[in-house]
């Protein structure tokens, strides 16, 4: 199920690539810059791939809503109720041999976005994340 | 989807050329390639300049092909756009990586 401003669908592993045009064609259309686009896509790629892989989820949507001078980007899917905000910071000072990758998703969409705001709500994890499109 | 990836012989080892999104679709398929080439490549070298951007399940391959490279000839990044750099800056990455553009 498809609108202007968002997508609902199965999160399997297909999904992916409807998620990527639909943000591709809409932000294209609303001028943001390719800079803007490809944070949007990389924080997109995080949260829609924890759904896909932890939640549990049977239906996930997706929706866009640009105010002023941000962009909102709304997350909500029916899985097991998860808080990413409340996910621990890696360290990431460790060598390359030191390190692993848990955790470094949810850290490049903290550090991409102005705002990461959590709650359960009618059943469903929502999460929205705020970007600067100056 | 969407990423191409193209390989260089080169004097000491290879060149890997990327172009397009590496990410969570696309990561396993740089993943098993690398697995084919690594074993025969002394050094190798990634040219990024046609990468649009690159996720956590990207950086994933790149961490477990510079620990397997740096017990060999090393690992070099060339050409790093700036949102790929921006993602590298972010996860700490520059620290350890060779990066020559």
């Amino acid at each position: 199920m498809q609108n202007k401003n968002s997508i609902t669908l199965v999160p399997d592993s297909a999904s992916y690539t409807a998620v990527q045009t639909f943000l591709e064609q809409r932000l294209e259309e609303d001028g943001v810059s390719l800079r803007v686009q490809n944070r949007v896509q990389v924080a997109t790629d995080e949260i829609w791939s924890n759904i896909v892989h932890y939640s549990g989820a049977t239906q996930a949507s997706l929706t866009l809503r640009p105010e002023g001078e941000t962009l909102l980007l709304h997350f909500a899917d029916n899985g097991k109720p998860y808080d990413p905000t409340a996910a621990p910071e890696p360290d990431t000072t460790l060598s390359a041999d030191e390190r692993s990758i848990g955790g470094l998703g949810l850290h490049m969409v903290r550090k991409m976005t102005t705002a990461m705001t959590y709650r359960f709500a009618d059943g469903e994890n929502k999460l929205e994340l705020t970007f600067d499109i100056k | 989807m969407s990423l191409k990836i193209e390989k260089v012989p080169a004097d000491t080892g290879i060149t890997v050329a990327l172009a397009g999104r590496l990410d969570t679709s696309t990561a396993p398929e740089l993943e098993a390639e690398l697995e084919k080439l690594l074993p025969a490549a002394a050094a190798l070298t990634f040219d990024l300049a046609n990468l649009e951007y690159i996720s956590s399940a990207g950086l994933r391959v790149i961490l477990k092909t510079q620990k397997e490279m740096s017990r060999k000839g090393g690992m070099r990044l060339i050409h790093v756009p700036e949102t790929v750099m921006e993602v590298f800056d972010i996860t700490g990455f520059v620290d350890f990586l060779t990066i020559e553009n």
